[in-house]
């Protein structure tokens, strides 16, 4: 009766219908926007012809890759035996015949097209196994562990039992979420879902290179088993993490994990590689997208042919023994009080003990503000997150020296003697390389007309010809100095800005918006540094004596902020010192005084001061931004639990994942996006508007120290 | 008596210095097999291995040789597409091992448009190189980091992945509206050689020859060129030799028609790099200890052994030349003409059209290929038509297509000689 429990737990069940509602509802609203009067009789028939043409080349289609693969057999690299080339061969046409039987039919799809095309849907089903996941683990939670251990069901009976309980509500969060999308999609493009239940899969398009002979009715049982299976896989590796570690920060952290590098394997894998078996095997790849169903691949297995889907299913078994497995080990042999953990464990708290009374000594001889940095760097492990954050910063920049182009080569020499203000010495090397470049057109233009006339051999003309290539980078940077020469004399035309020549490669780097995973890791960073600030004391019960201590209130306070900052200002030093030397290693950094608006990337400035005055500003605006980060998460420590602020502060953070695996659209709402000042700036071509997001993050940190004040030395 | 105890001496200490030099490396310096050539080149270390060694016929051309057949990139350039022509049933495809493809996406095993270039264009400039060394395919591609990479493809075309990093570029763009600016992008000169990659980055003002181990991360710099206006290209190896070419425009004026440079020699042993050609700077090729080379409308060989040089054949049609063990093969781009020679200068044979311009692809002992287009190919939006089957000249002809066009050498020394064009692709006027 594990199932129930998730019954008993109104807020569990009141988060999974609301997701229900939520998500019916954005869906039908996604549909009303994206497809409009799509409807319309002429949108039908243009579909139906579309889907006539299809048909009419599917019987093609597939005896083409039959009779392909029969014409591959003879060439000589596919056919060898025993390769993969010539197994594949085999398995694609033994595969394909299958279909050649099959008759598709024409008939209005919409509303299963778009239906099998909403790849939300598929996100929020995951999102809901994990609420109910985590609704499974309640007794770890409430401190009933020992006396469940004890009972006479209460080990691997009972991890069956939790198994069986999410196999369940992964099934019924399937048939409601996938049924219930059907059923609305069904309704709103008024499809006729009893009428095209025994027409082949194929009829449409999208399952064209799916080699089953099944009907659209048996394929959306399939379909649904395969999302009800892959949505218990993905429940039970979550249940059986929060089951096993017993932690629900350091749980998630390893779920976590698994969840990037799922991404990472989908996303960086290429189809092609030799490491392809990560790509389809990663969990994301088949929960986000229907490749399970509409990309025939057979991978290559010490050179044998397996389709990819097998490969996933014996994937997935694998994925349910070992966590079952695991569960079951730890339900039955992880005794909750005796065991050989807790033996290790007395053992480590024994020498631990004896570390405790070093530092103890140590901490006697701590200041006020000594001690509230030990609090946060060695006992909150603050010391591991800023080391993990610096190594990340280090190894996302990239010190590695440019071979420069002729072109660049060139242009770095004319700045060496002419960055500045063009003047005659600057236009006079410009001129004589025009002048040069000229002759070497004319040398070559009466090359032509001499061998025309026969008065040059075509050897010598050759010969002519290639000197001309020869000058092709320094035509390259002719065109470079122009380009840069006209923008400076508009500049003086049109704004009186005497504008330098300055190395634009070196401060195009410095603008780069290539950060955002750095930013994404300083952030992160941040809020575990800062998220336990103050909620540590009151987890240690010594909130009312400090309260009630004589600096404990606005002393202690301020201690604590100044630590906040002053690790947040550490962060921001390590990742500017970082951006800054790996630039000015690779091209230097000179022309810092020269006027912003030298930069055409800043034409639009409208205030005068130099290119190092401008960087310094934008830079402190990033440091601002990551302050107001700092004292959010500080308040939000203030006012709650570590748990809840760091959760609150890692909100911050969704936009830009969203960003990432592909929602171009959060990049508006990301915090990550903003702390990059200068593309942000490029987007906008306001300073006004991005002085006044950094205003905004000043007030918010003003009011969150406010609010986190209030909370700690008022109430 | 003075005098013979000095000689007894130095006597002496020639035959410790000899021992000395003897146990020194440990290695015994067979005099039986070693021939020092009047170029300095010892002939038996030039030998052909076929697993550690660049093929040199094949070397700075779109075509690769391997056991079972040729490997060629697409002529089109519009289609980074690589094909394979198979010796044995004479069929060229898309080197691509799905049966369910059509070939005409980038989807396709056979297409490369996501290692090169990314994000703009199809990266056609790369499709200069490919080199079929140690079971696998190499080809050069950039990624989005500006790296320009080696990358390694099987030989059934199934996978692929970056082998080496050569060098880091810079492709970012100084132009406001454009993220990179791939106007800066040359490919570079590449020759794999005995566990090396020995590239030349086209990009630099003054050219470097470089090696990396492959796989490796360390560059090694072995020869930089002299002059601001100067290349180097054409790396061939021999055996323990990689040959390549210099030739440097700085000083050439019509008053002094000469341009710097020749045939240099780096020797992998020693790592000493020295010039064997002064103003050889155009084809040449190493067979029967001889060097061939084109000088001036005119082809020479020289023969390593005594430097003895000898004029093959007057007024040449074409630059590119190719030698086997019986003939010379010389072609014409102008004209897509080829004429064979034996090697006392006579002409042979010759077949051509001059309704086709087309490039030297490469020749061995059995195959010559070109690419090519005819002459009045429309460059345009191009369509993704291909074929596998030959096609008749006058198909292609009438068709406006670009070609890759292989002729069969037994065929030709018989009189029967002719293109037969496998791959073609064509274009459609833009609107």
């Amino acid at each position: 009766m594990e199932w129930k429990k998730v019954l008993r737990q109104k807020k569990i069940i009141g988060i999974l219908i609301g997701l229900f509602f939520f998500h019916i509802f954005f869906f039908l609203y996604t549909m009303q926007v994206e497809n409009g009067q799509d409807t319309a009789e002429s949108d039908i028939a243009y579909m139906k012809e579309e889907q006539e043409k299809y048909i009419a080349r599917f019987h093609e289609s597939v005896e083409e890759k039959v009779k392909q693969a029969d014409s591959m057999s003879v060439i000589s690299i596919f056919s060898q035996t025993d390769s993969f080339s010539s197994r594949n061969l085999e398995r694609t046409k033994e595969d394909f015949k299958v279909l050649l039987p099959v008759q598709p039919k024409v008939f209005y799809d919409k509303f299963l097209r778009e239906f099998f095309s909403y790849s939300a849907l598929n996100g929020i089903v995951v999102l809901c196994g994990v609420v109910v996941a985590m609704a499974l683990i309640d007794e770890n939670k409430s401190g009933l562990r020992s006396m469940i251990f004890a009972s006479v069901n209460g080990r691997g009976r009972l991890v069956l039992e939790k198994a069986a309980a999410l196999l369940l509500w992964a099934f019924i969060i399937t048939v409601c979420f996938y049924g219930g999308t059907l059923t609305a999609s069904t309704i709103f493009f008024q499809g006729e879902l009893s009428g095209c239940l025994n027409l082949p899969i194929q009829s449409l398009s999208m399952f064209s290179s799916l080699p089953w002979r099944v009907g659209i009715g048996a394929f959306l049982l399939i379909y649904l088993c395969y999302r009800w299976m892959l949505l218990f896989i993905i429940m039970i590796i979550v249940w059986t993490l929060l089951y096993s570690i017993d932690h629900m920060l350091l749980a998630g952290g390893t779920a976590g994990v698994f969840g990037i590098l799922a991404y990472l394997f989908y996303r960086l894998v290429g189809s092609s590689s030799p490491l392809n078996i990560l790509k389809y095997c990663s969990l994301w790849y088949q929960v986000s997208g229907n490749g399970f169903f509409t990309e025939y691949k057979n991978l290559n297995i010490f050179s044998y042919a397996l389709n990819k889907n097998s490969v996933i299913i014996a994937e997935w078994l694998f994925l349910v023994l070992l966590f079952l497995g695991l569960a079951l080990l730890v339900g039955n042999y992880r005794y909750p009080c005796i065991s050989a953990m807790g033996r290790v464990k007395r053992k480590l708290l024994h020498i631990s003990k004896k570390v405790q009374s070093f530092q103890a000594g140590f901490q006697e001889k701590l200041s006020l503000p000594g001690m509230e940095y030990y609090k946060v760097l060695i006992s909150q492990k603050g010391i591991v997150v800023i080391i993990f954050v610096i190594v990340v910063l280090v190894y996302q920049t990239d010190f590695n020296s440019v071979q420069l182009s002729g072109k660049q080569e060139m242009y770095a020499a004319f700045l060496d003697k002419s960055m500045g203000i063009p003047d005659k010495e600057s236009q006079q090397e410009i001129d004589d390389l025009k002048k040069l470049l000229k002759e070497v057109d004319e040398e070559l233009y009466d090359a032509f007309l001499k061998n025309e006339k026969g008065e040059l051999s075509d050897w010598d003309l050759t010969q002519i010809q290639r000197k001309h290539e020869s000058y092709e980078q320094h035509r390259n940077f002719l065109e470079l100095l122009n380009e840069q020469t006209t923008y400076l004399k508009t500049l003086k035309q049109e704004k009186n800005i005497d504008g330098w020549y300055v190395n634009v490669y070196s401060y195009n780097h410095l603008l780069d918006d290539g950060a955002m995973l750095s930013n994404l890791f300083l952030i992160m960073g941040i809020v575990l540094l800062c998220s336990g600030i103050f909620s540590c004391e009151k987890k240690s019960g010594m909130l009312p004596v400090i309260r009630g201590s004589v600096n404990g209130r606005f002393g202690i306070f301020q201690k604590k902020m100044q630590v906040a900052f002053v690790l947040t200002f550490l962060l921001f030093l390590t990742t500017a010192a970082l951006e800054i030397t790996s630039v000015a290693v690779v091209y230097g950094l000179k022309g810092l005084e020269a006027p912003v608006q030298s930069l055409s990337k800043f034409s639009f400035v409208p205030v005068r001061c130099s290119i190092g005055v401008f960087f310094a500003g934008l830079y402190i605006m990033k440091a601002m931004m990551m302050f107001a980060v700092a004292a959010f998460t500080c308040m939000l420590s203030a006012r709650t639990n570590q748990k809840f602020a760091i959760g609150m502060s890692f909100v911050l953070c969704i936009p830009e994942l969203l960003v990432m695996i592909g929602f171009g659209f959060f990049k508006y709402v990301s915090i990550v996006e903003v702390l990059s000042v200068a593309p942000f700036l490029f987007q906008i071509k306001n300073v006004a508007v991005v002085a006044a997001a950094s205003l905004l993050f000043v007030l918010i940190g003003v009011q969150s120290v406010r609010t986190g004040y209030k909370k700690w030395c008022v109430t | 008596m003075k005098k013979n105890k000095r000689m007894i001496l130095l006597l002496a200490l020639c035959i410790v210095s000899c021992v000395i030099s003897c146990a020194d490396t440990g290695e015994k310096i067979s005099t039986e097999n070693t021939q020092t050539t009047g170029m300095g080149l010892d002939l038996s270390a030039m030998k052909y291995q076929q697993d550690t060694d660049a093929q040199p016929n094949f070397i700075n051309s779109k075509v690769t040789k391997s056991d079972r057949g040729y490997y060629f990139w697409s002529p089109t350039g519009t289609f980074s597409a690589m094909m394979f022509y198979d010796i044995q049933s004479k069929q060229a495809v898309p080197l691509c091992n799905r049966p369910d493809c059509d070939h005409l996406n980038n989807d396709c095993n056979a297409y490369y448009k996501s290692i090169f270039a990314p994000g703009e264009g199809d990266g056609f400039d790369v499709m200069n190189y490919v080199q079929f060394y140690d079971g696998s395919l190499y080809v050069i591609g950039c990624d989005d980091e500006d790296y320009v990479n080696l990358y390694k493809i099987s030989a059934d075309g199934s996978s692929r992945e970056r082998d080496t990093r050569l060098y880091k570029a810079d492709f970012s763009a100084t132009e406001e509206s454009a993220s990179k600016d791939w106007s800066g992008w040359v490919s570079p000169f590449v020759c794999i050689h005995r566990g090396y990659a020995y590239f030349v980055d086209n990009r630099e003002k003054v050219p470097k020859l470089r090696r990396i181990k492959l796989g490796g991360t360390e560059t090694e710099m072995i020869y930089e060129a002299v002059g601001t206006q100067s290349k180097v290209y054409r790396m061939e190896a021999y055996g323990d030799y990689l040959f390549f070419q210099t030739s440097d425009y700085t000083n050439y004026t019509e008053e002094n028609p000469k341009p710097d440079g020749g045939i240099y020699v780096y020797e992998l042993k020693t790592g000493k790099v020295r010039l064997v050609k002064k103003d050889v700077i155009a084809t040449y090729a190493i067979a029967d200890d001889m060097l061939y080379y084109f000088l001036d409308n005119t082809i020479w060989s020289c023969s390593l052994v005594t430097s003895k040089e000898n004029l093959l054949v007057k007024d040449v049609c074409g630059m590119d030349f190719s030698i086997d063990e019986q003939y010379i093969y010389i072609f014409d781009k102008e004209s897509a003409t080829l004429e064979t020679y034996d090697k006392k200068g006579k002409l042979v044979g010759s077949v051509g059209d001059k309704n086709l311009t087309g490039y030297y692809g490469g020749c061995d002992s059995q195959y010559l290929f070109i690419t090519g287009s005819t002459a009045e190919v429309q460059h345009g939006t191009a369509s993704k038509e291909v074929t596998t089957e030959p096609v008749t000249m006058e198909e292609l002809i009438a068709e406006d297509k670009s070609f890759m066009g292989i002729i069969e050498l037994s065929e030709l020394q018989k009189g029967n000689g002719k293109w037969n064009y496998f791959f073609y692709s064509k274009y459609q006027t833009a609107d």
